[in-house]
Parts: structure tokens; sequence; C-alpha cells
């Protein structure tokens, strides 16, 4: 089957073509949209698996483990970028010449089978779900045909053979994510929020771009496997130096954090959440999100020889995780909380890594693709059934309403708060472990620290985020109208806005709505009961099963995914491990600390999840009273989360004063310096244009005029000539016949006159 | 003798005339009209009798062999007719009469072909003992082609003027100056 | 070559009678009138060639010129209807008539001036004239001029010169009058047959 990966990328391209090029035209009905849509995709699934199971069982044992990369003609690779000869210009290999030539192929090895894994079987969970949540869209074929562009470019992002072809599905997901983010177009909060996506992901493949540039001229090639020998002539730059390695470690990390919403261009995936759920669960949280891990560890060959550069991304996973976390408690729309979440959880991915443990990285992003999906998903079926009403505060006691959904999303709760068999547990833990055993630098105890606290507040956080849907007071029947809409009409009616800019800033996550449909949790101008409090009679219910079985495969997942990573037996680890490379300085101080030290740990880390939990049930479940004092408690605090720690505000306002300045700083150089030399320039110009205008006037002119005159002077004897009477000329023709014959006579004249006077 | 001078008897003769030109008005004045008649008719009879009688005198005097035509005599016919033909082309605004002008022309040039065709003929011995060839049919000849070629001219110049005749309304050469541009 | 005796005395009637009539064909008022001067200049210069021994140009220039091309000019004259524009005193010559008399009486003069160093050789001296009053042809001609016996030779020298050394350009000129057949038809149709023909 390893024949016919080419087919997996392109299968979800297929579904494309024919979704957003027919999918008008034909008025393909939803059935066959969906159809199309989800089939190519299990087909996409199919492929894979098989192609796991050969390369597992045939290919790998028989290569040594190396990666097959596809070659020997068309459909499975083709020569994509044709170029030239090219000098290198940096490293050790300055000025070899090297064949700039990229060809379009896949490689296929274990980090790659793993990552189209994850986004086949999930993005399929996700596409059967979005069958029933996007049903009655007007937009129903451009979502699918988004989606599916979104699965190619992602699959060519982590089958990519070389830097091309990855930056290709790079910028490719981007595209998507730009695309579906803005869904809702007609809503100016998703056009920003995509916008927003779109620019801060540009900073990061700026970098990224930079990095495949310096590669190129280091070592003369952009394939992986060639890379990867080419830099082992390097030596491992140690801490606090800084070198070639760690100049492209840095651009690599730069898109990664773009790509992955690390600190500081983490801003624009919370946002994102303007796109339909299914899109958050599967770009916004499984999928695309982790192509920045992804990509670390598919490079890690060259992060491994920058010490320097894996402190940074393991102290900017871990910040990420921490403040994220920490803006996630505050959060009351359950979609924001859970983009904080994924935030915080790239942060551990990133730490991880940092750390050196690319594979609990990867595992981590394995089975945080399951229980975030499946977060993600069952927030979608909440606010489905709430009308798409996203504020949680709106919510509670809705677990006798939806159960199902309740049920599994308790799943994902205790997977991502790291309870004992569930998959967060154990790749959370490996990470953590990563984090107090690493060697690579001194200090890293204090990022296990700060990465357990974080570990306790995501159980915190999330906790209180069950809490306040599921249990509790069915808070929706207290106020009468729901969703964003009634706030944002108030908000907007102190800015004096009109009410239909209201309605395009508010809105939420939502289907396509037709004028005159109710938004919140029921219609507001039902009948009143006696006391004027409206009679309310609203149900939430629970989702057609096109959108729970998705919810179940997922939580099923949840609970067994972490089961191949269990520590000390972990398939996961051995399959993983001929992608990491061991440089030989690194050799010695791979080697583990104690088990006991590592149980102990795994114990501390379970108390803390509990401590968590506990907290999040006392806060938000037993005596809800208790949030409302501790944050007045600890007001700042509680502002600087609120407020997302004023990085957005810091961002929005104050970076844009700042540039304002900068431009305008840089327009009065403009004014006075660019703009005096050119008008200096001018007023030369024009002296100097008035001398020659003179000259110009005056002598070119008059010798040209005097020609022109004496033309003209001349011209009046000829023209008088020339009568245009045919006679005229004829007789000066005669007279030219006299004056030949009296130049031919002429001697003879006096002779003869003679003779006649002699007479 | 001043009368016996050349060109004496010539200029009293011009004289006379200068005299009648300026002076016969003077005279008409105090006659009637058939007073005038008659001194008209006296005139003339006098002129004629008086050139008749120079004439008479001139021929006693030479040999009548002189005026026996020669080729130089059709020369001077056909030149004359030339020129006659060229004033005419250059003068006349018809431009019928210019193509008749042209026909005339052309018939002085066939008159000079046949002339020395003749001449040739005539003296073909005395002019082939000087060793000349001597091709007195090439006049013929060539006149007749230019009958022809005049002829295929008429008829071509004709239809012309039929076509401007058409479209100027004007058969006026010189109202026809589009040679100027 | 010698006109003697009446022969003589006709050449000079001739010519006075050829330049008088083509000075009248030049001044002509009408049109026609100046056909009919030029009829009788081409009908005189015919017999000038019968004088000079060129019987059958005489009668080409007869049936050619008398008999085609001037009943041609007549019928143009009719066509293009001058007459009335002609009585009506319209100015008959061009600015530049006197100008060009000039020109023409000084291309006379020049070619008197040219012609007269010539005049004594063409005339013989007597016992050239001698020797050509002997000649065979000469003889024959005026034993036989007043007889009425003579049969001229002319037309049978000129057809035989004009098919053996002239066939070509007999060709050609008849090619020639081909064309100037058609180029007189396509010039001279009206507008109502250019429209059918088109």
């Amino acid at each position: 089957m390893l024949k016919l990966v080419w087919l997996i990328p392109v299968l979800p391209l297929l579904g494309f073509l024919i979704n957003f090029l027919l999918g008008r035209r034909l008025h393909l009905s939803e059935r066959a949209v969906s159809l199309i849509g989800c089939g190519v995709i299990l087909l996409s699934l199919v492929l894979t698996v098989a192609a796991f199971y050969e390369y597992a069982t045939s290919y790998a044992p028989a290569h040594d483990h190396q990666p097959f990369v596809t070659s020997g003609g068309f459909p499975q690779s083709f020569e994509f970028l044709p170029g030239g000869l090219a000098r290198t210009t940096l490293g050790q290999q300055a000025g070899h010449l090297a064949d700039f030539k990229v060809e379009w192929s896949y490689q296929i090895d274990q980090l790659s089978l793993v990552m189209m894994f994850i986004i086949t079987f999930v993005g399929l969970c996700i596409h059967i779900f979005a069958v029933g949540y996007m049903h009655g869209d007007r937009g129903f074929y451009r979502f699918f045909a988004y989606l599916n562009l979104f699965m190619f470019m992602m699959l060519v992002l982590v089958m990519a053979s070389n830097f091309v072809v990855m930056f290709v599905g790079w910028e490719g997901v981007g595209l998507c994510s730009y695309l579906l983010i803005g869904y809702y177009f007609d809503r100016k909060e998703a056009g920003d929020a995509a916008k927003k996506a779109f620019v801060v992901n540009r900073i990061g493949d700026f970098g990224f771009s930079l990095a495949i540039f310096g590669i190129f001229a280091a070592f003369g090639t952009l394939n992986f496997t060639e890379l990867r020998t080419a830099v082992t002539h390097y030596p491992v730059e140690q801490l606090w130096a800084w070198g070639l390695m760690s100049w492209l470690a840095l651009g690599l990390f730069v898109g990664a954090t773009g790509k992955s919403a690390q600190i500081p261009l983490y801003i624009w995936l919370p946002d994102a959440m303007a796109g339909p759920t299914p899109v958050s669960a599967l770009i916004h949280a499984a999928t695309m999100v982790t192509a920045g891990v992804f990509m670390v560890t598919r490079t890690n060959f060259i992060f491994q020889h920058s010490v320097t550069m894996m402190m940074v991304v393991a102290l900017v996973g871990c910040l990420t995780a921490f403040v994220a976390a920490t803006i996630g408690i505050t959060q009351t729309d359950i979609k924001k909380v859970l983009a904080y979440s994924t935030v915080s959880q790239l942060g551990f991915m990133f730490l991880g890594a940092g750390v050196g443990a690319f594979i609990a990285a990867i595992f981590h992003v394995f089975t945080h693709a399951f229980f975030k999906a499946l977060l993600f998903l069952g927030s979608g079926s909440v606010i489905h059934a709430m009308h798409h009403e996203q504020e949680m505060p709106r919510m509670g006691g809705l677990r006798k309403y939806l159960p199902t959904t309740y049920w599994t999303m308790m799943f994902g709760w205790l997977a991502i708060c790291g309870i004992v068999p569930f998959a967060g547990f154990f790749s959370k833990d490996e990470i953590l472990w990563n984090a107090f055993d690493t060697q690579l630098f001194s200090g890293a105890k204090i990022l296990w620290f700060v990465a357990l606290l974080t570990a306790g507040l995501t159980a915190f956080y999330m906790t209180r985020l069950m809490w306040l849907t599921f249990y509790g007071e069915e808070r929706f029947r207290r106020r009468h109208a729901g969703g964003e809409a009634d706030e944002a009409f108030a908000a907007a009616h102190d800015k004096g806005l009109q009410p239909h800019d209201a309605l395009a800033a508010s809105a939420g996550d939502r289907p396509h709505h037709q004028p005159g449909e109710h938004v919140g949790a029921h219609d507001a101008t039902d009948r009143l009961d006696a006391q004027g409090i409206p009679h309310l009679h609203f149900e939430p219910q629970e989702s057609p099963r096109v959108m729970t079985w998705p919810l179940i495969v997922l939580a099923v997942g949840s609970v067994v995914v972490g089961l191949v990573g269990i520590p000390h037996f972990s398939a996961f680890e051995q399959w993983l491990e001929p992608v990491i490379a061991r440089p030989e300085a690194q050799h010695a101080v791979a080697e583990h600390g104690s088990f006991t030290i590592e149980a102990a740990l795994m114990l501390l880390a379970l108390a803390v999840a509990v401590v968590g939990m506990y907290l999040g049930r006392e806060f938000y479940g037993k005596r809800p009273e208790l949030a409302r004092q501790w944050a007045a408690r600890l007001k700042p605090l509680y502002r600087l989360s609120f407020n997302k720690w004023y990085w957005d505000w810091l961002l929005d306002v104050k970076g844009v004063a700042a540039g304002k300045a900068v431009n305008n700083a840089l327009w009065r150089v403009d004014a006075v310096v660019v703009d005096g030399g050119v008008n200096g320039t001018g007023r030369l110009t024009r002296i100097s244009a008035r001398l020659s205008g003179w000259w110009d006037k005056w002598i070119v002119d008059g010798l040209v005029n005097a020609t022109g005159w004496i033309t003209r002077a001349g011209s009046v004897v000829f023209r008088t000539v020339q009568t245009g009477l045919w006679q005229n000329y004829a007789l000066l023709f005669v007279l030219g016949l006299f004056l030949v014959f009296i130049w031919y006579v002429y001697p003879s004249i006096p002779a003869a006159i003679k003779g006649m006077m002699g007479k | 003798m001043l009368l016996r001078q050349p060109y004496v008897n010539l200029l009293i003769v011009l004289a006379i005339i200068a005299a009648l030109y300026y002076g016969l008005p003077y005279l008409y004045r105090y006659l009637s009209p058939k007073q005038r008649r008659i001194t008209n008719a006296i005139l003339v009879l006098l002129a004629i009798g008086g050139l008749s009688y120079a004439a008479w005198r001139s021929l006693q005097s030479v040999d009548p062999k002189r005026f026996e035509p020669t080729l130089i005599n059709f020369l001077m016919l056909s030149f004359l007719l030339f020129v006659v033909g060229v004033a005419g082309v250059l003068s006349r605004r018809n431009i019928i009469i210019i193509f008749m002008s042209i026909e005339l022309i052309l018939n002085a040039v066939n008159l000079n072909m046949i002339a020395f065709s003749r001449y040739l003929a005539m003296n073909q011995a005395a002019l082939e003992k000087a060793h000349l060839v001597v091709e007195p049919l090439t006049g013929p000849v060539f006149t007749i082609f230019i009958i022809v070629v005049a002829a295929a001219e008429a008829a071509v110049g004709l239809g012309i003027v039929i076509a401007m005749y058409r479209n100027r309304e004007t058969v006026a050469i010189d109202e026809i100056d589009l040679l100027k541009w | 070559m010698q006109l003697h005796g009446w022969e003589g005395v006709l050449f000079y009637v001739l010519a006075i009678m050829t330049l008088f009539m083509s000075v009248f064909v030049v001044t002509a008022r009408v049109a026609v009138h100046s056909a009919l001067f030029l009829i009788a200049t081409l009908v005189n210069v015919a017999l000038l060639f019968i004088l000079l021994r060129a019987e059958f140009v005489a009668g080409v220039q007869i049936l050619v010129y008398v008999g085609g091309v001037m009943v041609l000019f007549l019928f143009v004259i009719m066509l293009v209807e001058t007459r009335a524009e002609e009585e009506a005193r319209v100015q008959l010559y061009t600015k530049q008539t006197w100008p060009a008399v000039t020109v023409a009486l000084l291309l006379a003069v020049a070619f008197y001036f040219a012609m007269n160093p010539a005049q004594g050789a063409f005339r013989p001296p007597a016992e050239a004239a001698a020797a050509a009053a002997v000649a065979t042809t000469d003889t024959v001609e005026r034993s036989s001029a007043g007889a009425g016996l003579y049969i001229s030779q002319d037309t049978e020298q000129v057809g035989d010169a004009l098919y053996r050394k002239a066939a070509l350009p007999f060709e050609i000129a008849s090619v020639l009058l081909l064309v100037a057949m058609v180029g007189a038809v396509l010039l001279a149709r009206g507008t109502k047959q250019e429209k059918y023909y088109e």
C-alpha cells in the first residue's frame, strides 16, 4: 500500500474540487456533499491505516527504520520547483555548488504516519460531526470544500519530504484556517478574527521562510533525510553559544510559535473561535495548531544542535502553558476557555520538545488531538442544543438534557485533567517527568514546577467548565434573553451603534441564521406569566446521532490512546525512536533518572490534578459564592487574567499606537529629509530648466524657426510655380525644347543672320 | 541708289502701312460709309497690285528653280504645323480642341517621316555610294504605327474627357488642377 | 528630291492650305468647326503624302483619321454639349496664351535657324540634279506621271516591310488597340452602366 500513499492527500483535494466547483452549480444536496466530503476522508483513513500496517510490518524492519520516500514518476513524485546550480553561502560547506531542485514527494516514516493517522481519524470524526452541526447552512458545500482542502494541505504538510513542500502545506493550512475562521464572513467579528489569524501567522511564516533560505544556503539541500545526515557534521552548540544552528532553529521556532499559538503570537487562536465549532475542533485544536510541534520534531536534528534554542523552546512553551491556563480560569465563553486550554496544552508540548522529549511532545499531540477534539465537539453539541448560546453563565444543569454529550465530555475532562487511565495522564506526565529529569540545561526544575502548577490550573478550569455547563441551577431559565445578542445590543447601544452593526458584532459561532430566527436560549417574546416573568418552556435537546457518534468514538479514543504510551512499556516511544536524532554529545546525558522519583512525581501530578478538580467542584459546584469571594480577594490577579494579561490590549492599543508613532516619525523623516532633498533637487532642476529653456527657446528654437522661415520663404517661389495646371508644365516643357534647340543651333545663328543681311 | 539697298523697300512698305494704320481713321472720320467701302476696296486692290508687282519683280530676278520645293520645304511645313499644334495645346481651354491640336502635332511628325522616306528613296544610289545604310520604307511603317497609337490615344483620351465631363460638368482644362497635390 | 513644275505649285498650294486650316483648328470658337478644319488639314496632309508617292499612308490617313478618329471626336463633342458654352462667349484661351504663342514663335525661329545652314545641302547642285534627272525611278515616274499609267508599288512595298520587318511591332500595336478599346469602354461608361456591371 505504500505505493498508494500519494492518494492520501489527493483524495481530499478531489473532494474539495468536486464540492467547491460543482457544489453550487449542480445544487448538490447536503447528503451528496457530506458523502463526498466524508467519503474521501474515510478513504484516506483506510489508506493511511494500510500504509501504517505495511510500513510497520514490512518496510521498516527491512530498511533499518529508514523513511520511505515516494519516487518514480508523476503521481507519486514530480519535479515541483526546477532550479539550477547555486552556491551555498553559510556554514562549513560555504562556496560549494548545490543543485536547487525541489521534488514533490512524500516521506513516510514513523512520525508522519502518526500525524497522518491523527489527521485522518480525528478529521473523519469531525467531518461526520459537522454534517449534523452545519445542517441547514447555506454554505454547506463551501464548508465541506474548505474542510477537504484543509485536509489536503495538512496531509501535504505532514507527509512532505522537504521543506518547500512542507511550506506549501504550511501556507495552505494557514489559508484554510483563514477561510474557515472567516466562514461567517458577513460578521465583522469573524472577518477580523480571520485577518488577525492570517496576519499573525505571516510573522511566523516569515521566520520559517528565513530558516528555509538559511538551510539551503548552509546545506545546499532541503530534503529532510539528506539534512539529517548533513547536520551531523556540525558540533552541538552548547548553552549560551549561538551559531548557525541556533539561527536556523530560531527561524523555525518563530514559524512554530506563529502556527502553534505560542507567546508572543498566541493571540490569534482565541479569536479564531469565531469559526464554526467543527473548525475549531479540527484546525484550532487537533491538527493545524500542532503543526508547529510536528515541525519542531521533524527538524529535531537541528534543534538538538542548539541547546540554547532548546531552552528557549522550553521556556516559551512553559510560559505559554501557564499564562494561557491562568487566562482560561476566568473566561466565560465555553469555546474561549477551550481555546486557552488548547494554547496551554500546546505550551506543554513545546515544553516537552524543549527539554528534549520530542516523543513525549508528539505523544501529547496524539492524545490531545483526541480529547481536545472531543471537548470541542462536545461544546459544539452543547452550543447546538442551547441554540448557539456560548456563555457558560447562561447554561448549567444540562446533564439530564444532554446525557450523551455529558458522559463523553466527562471522558474528555478526565483526560485533560490527567486522571490515571485516561490519555492525558500518560502524555502530560511524560512531559512533566522529562522536564524534571532533563540534563540539557540546569534550572529545568523550575519549568517542571510551573508546569505542575499549570496542570493543577488546567484541572481547575476544566472542572469549572464542566460544572458551569452541566451542573447546578438551570440558569438558562432565569434570563429570558439568551445569547450574546442582547449583551451586544446593550454594548452597541452604549457605543451609539446601529442595531445592525451590533448584530454583526455579536452573533457568536452559529450556522448562518435567517432574519427573524431567534438567537439565544429561547424566544424572548414568549408568553409572560402573572408576575410579568416570561413563562419559559425551553427544553435543550440532545444532538442527533450523527453528532453523538463521533463524540462516543472520540471518548473511547480518549480512554485508550494513552495506553500505547505507558512509561517503560511505551510502544509509542519505541515506534518514534528512529525519528529522533541523538547527537553524540547528548548520548551521555540521555539516561533517565530513577524509577522511584518518576513514580513519586507521577503520584504528585495526579494529586495536583485531583486537588484542582476538587477546588473547581468546590468553587463552582458546591459553594458558588466562593468564586466571587476569591475574585474580590484576588482582584488584581483576577483582572489580569480576565483581561488576558493585557497582551491583546497591549498589542491592539499600545502596539498599534507605537506603530503609528513610528510611522509618524518615519513620515517626519520623509517629509523633512527626503522631501527636502526632493524639493532641493526640484529647485535645482527648475533653475537649470530655466537656463536650458532659455537656450532652447532662443537658440535651438531660433535655428529651427529660421530654417522653417527660410523654407517658407523659399517655398513661395516653388508654390507659385506649382499651379497644378498641366498646361503650365507643358509650356515650361516647350520652353525647354526651345532652349535645347538654341543650345544646339546657336553657333549657326550669326552666320544665318549675316546671310540674310548679306542678300 | 538708296532704293536698291536691301530692305529699304521693306522699310518704305512698312512706313506706308503704318501711315495707313494711323492715318485712315482720321480719313474715315470725314467719309460716309459708302465712301469708306470704296476707299477700302481701292486700298485692297492697291495692296494686291503692289504685292503682285513686287512678286513679279522678284520672280523676274531669280531662277524659278530656286522655288522648286525640296525636302527642306516639307520640313518647314512640318515644323510650322508642329508649332501651330503646340500653340493650340498650350493656349486652348477646351480639352477636345487640345486633343485635336495633339493630332496636328502627330500629323506634322508623319509628314516629316514620309518626306524623309521619299528623300532617301530618291537618293538611295548616291547615299549608298557614300556607304550609308538606307531604309526608305521605315518612314511609312513608322507613320502607320504613329497613326495607330494616335487612334488609341484619341480613344482613351476621349474616354477620359467623357468621364471628366460626367464628374465635373466641364471640359475646361484650367479648372482641373489636381496635379497641385 | 525635288518637285518640278505643277507639282511644286501644288505643294505650295497644299502647304498654305494646310497651315491655314491648322491655324483655324486652333483658333475656332466652336469645337465642331475645329473638328471640321482638322478634317480639312488631314485631307491636305494626305494629299501631300500622295505628292510624296506614299499612297498607302495617304489612304490610311483618310480611312483611319478622317473616317475613324474624327468621327470619334465628333461623337464626343456631341456628348459633352459644349456648344452652348462656347457660344456664351466664355473664355476660349487660357491665361498663358501670350507666353505660349511667344514660345511657339521662338520655337519656329529656332527651327528656322536650325534648318538654314542645311538649306543648300538638300538642294542638289546642277550636276546632281542632272544625275537625279536621269535616275531610273525619276524618269519612269516622270514619263508615266502624265500618262496615268503609273501603278504605284508603294502599297506592296510597305506591306512587305510591315509584315517582314515589323511583324512584332505590328502585333504589339494590335494589342495596344485592344487595350485602348477596353480602356475607353471602361472610362466612358455611365454611372448606370457601372452599377449594372458591378
